[in-house]
């Protein structure tokens, strides 16, 4: 009796113990919903996927890293105030990646644009800017004929594609018209990306089908970059064993790899035999002129098509896969001579 | 004379009979695609040509564009059920825009699901489809011949 009388005692003392002041205790209360803490991620000053894709990329894998921060932190703000060198294709990727904290809710991200003016400009001028709102809540102001097509879906979006494409071909021709050849290339590239995307993860696809008006030298040119955020080539090509034994004693790399699979070498995945012509046709398309200087960067690998000794593999890993391609006045002569 | 001919052959223009925005191989991936052109329009028509003793002409031209896969699927198909021998004389593809697609179909794509045919390597179905013909035995049979996958 006396025993359990001291028992109740001393738990009585334990809690008047535990219920005194404790720092630690008030941190780590503050760690609750209250907290609301934010991360800082500067994008440095080259942001070119073209000529310093590592720089992008890197930004990207902080980017991805961030989705498992602790639940007090709230916001992520990416600097890119410092930035001197841009190109359409790092935008195009980073609005890629940022689309997919849309279905973050607890993070929101914001940032800044560039101090440099022409890197302003060229920001401003992407489409990127379609997708945000300012502080006050509002949309931006749009400031050119430049768009960025949100695709992202487990369906290929066919009529939305076909009129988008009319409408970038009204900038060539002053004609809203047809063109085949795109129309079939960004196809390809969806419908493979929807085929042998992780089925489990298949309805929240990423893409992104960037269309960019620009004039170079007297010249009107509509620029295309395709952005899928998944897997990437390499990872989903599908290899034989026996290829993937010879292909390792034979010094075949990635780059050599992606070359191969643009070419029909590999099997498809499916291991159907009537399969795999869409990777040869996109190459197919780029070869008879009705598009020009396409790229690829997929994985490990920057393959440029039209310049080959800018083809190399890539400190970073990019999760997923980057096209871009561009289209004339002449690749159209060349399409339909008529 | 002229005329004579022309009532020998039947025609599908796709930007009219089908879809002017066409999709992808199977249809759990778009609309508009390639399985559900054979099952909808294409099993059908050719079935007509055969019984009647006619020619059926695709028309390609004018549509946004195609994935090669599309055609495969749609085409594939027709070889799987009737085989290449049947359908080859009686199948004409104008494809002017891109002449490249008449060469893919009658090259390759007759000659790969010709040999899948022979293989007994069966098509996917990725939606459940109403009975559709077949050359068995000599004659064409109706049923539905592969479950939805």
């Amino acid at each position: 009796m006396r025993r359990r009388r001291r028992a109740k005692i001393k738990r009585r003392e334990l809690n008047i113990q535990r219920n005194k002041f404790n720092p630690y205790k008030e941190r780590y209360h503050k760690r609750g919903k209250e907290r609301n803490e934010e991360i800082e991620l500067d994008a440095g000053t080259n942001f070119s996927l073209l000529t310093h894709p590592e720089a992008v990329i890197e930004l990207l894998h902080r980017l991805e890293g961030c989705k498992k921060v602790p639940r007090y932190i709230k916001r992520i703000f990416i600097d890119l105030s410092h930035i001197q060198t841009i190109d359409i294709d790092a935008i195009n990727v980073l609005l890629a990646k940022i689309n997919e904290f849309s279905k973050i809710k607890r993070l929101h991200i914001s940032g800044n644009m560039p101090n440099n003016k022409n890197c302003r400009e060229l920001f401003e001028k992407s489409g990127f800017l379609d997708y945000m709102i300012d502080l006050s809540g509002n949309k931006f102001e749009k400031k050119s004929l430049n768009f960025i097509l949100s695709i992202g879906s487990d369906k290929t979006l066919n009529e939305k594609i076909g009129r988008t494409i009319e409408k970038a071909m009204k900038f060539l021709t002053g004609v809203e018209q047809k063109y085949p050849p795109v129309y079939s290339i960004v196809q390809e590239m969806c419908s493979n990306s929807i085929e042998w995307a992780n089925p489990y993860n298949n309805r929240n696809r990423n893409w992104l089908l960037g269309i960019q008006l620009v004039k170079k030298n007297f010249e009107q040119v509509v620029n295309f970059a395709l952005t899928d955020i998944g897997f990437g080539i390499i990872n989903t090509v599908y290899r034989k064993i026996g290829t993937k034994f010879v292909e390792s004693f034979g010094n075949i790399d990635d780059l050599e790899i992606l070359k191969r699979t643009f070419e029909g070498v590999y099997g498809s995945k499916s291991r159907e035999p009537n399969r795999n012509k869409g990777m040869p046709l996109i190459k197919d398309r780029f070869e008879s002129g009705y598009i020009y200087d396409l790229r690829v960067i997929t994985n490990k690998v920057f393959l440029d098509f039209s310049a080959k000794e800018n083809s190399r593999i890539i400190a970073r890993n990019f999760p997923g896969t980057y096209y871009s391609w561009s289209i004339n006045k002449k690749c159209l002569e060349r399409w339909n001579p008529k | 004379m002229f005329r004579e001919m022309e009532s020998q052959v039947n025609k599908i223009k796709i930007k009219n009979d089908y879809n002017e925005y066409t999709g992808p191989r199977y249809c759990n991936q778009g609309a508009a695609s390639g399985e559900d052109f054979y099952h909808t329009m294409l099993n059908d028509a050719f079935s007509l040509v055969y019984r009647e003793g006619k020619m059926l002409e695709i028309d390609l031209d004018d549509t946004a564009g195609y994935l090669s896969s599309f055609l495969d699927e749609a085409f594939g198909n027709l070889i799987f059920d009737f085989t290449v021998e049947i359908v080859k004389p009686r199948i004409k593809i104008i494809s002017t825009q891109e002449p490249d697609w008449e060469a893919m179909i009658i090259n390759d794509v007759f000659q790969d699901w010709e040999n899948r045919r022979v293989s007994n390597n069966f098509p996917k179905k990725t939606e459940k489809h109403q009975e559709w013909f077949r050359y068995v035995n000599g004659q064409l049979t109706k049923n539905v011949w592969i479950q939805q996958q």
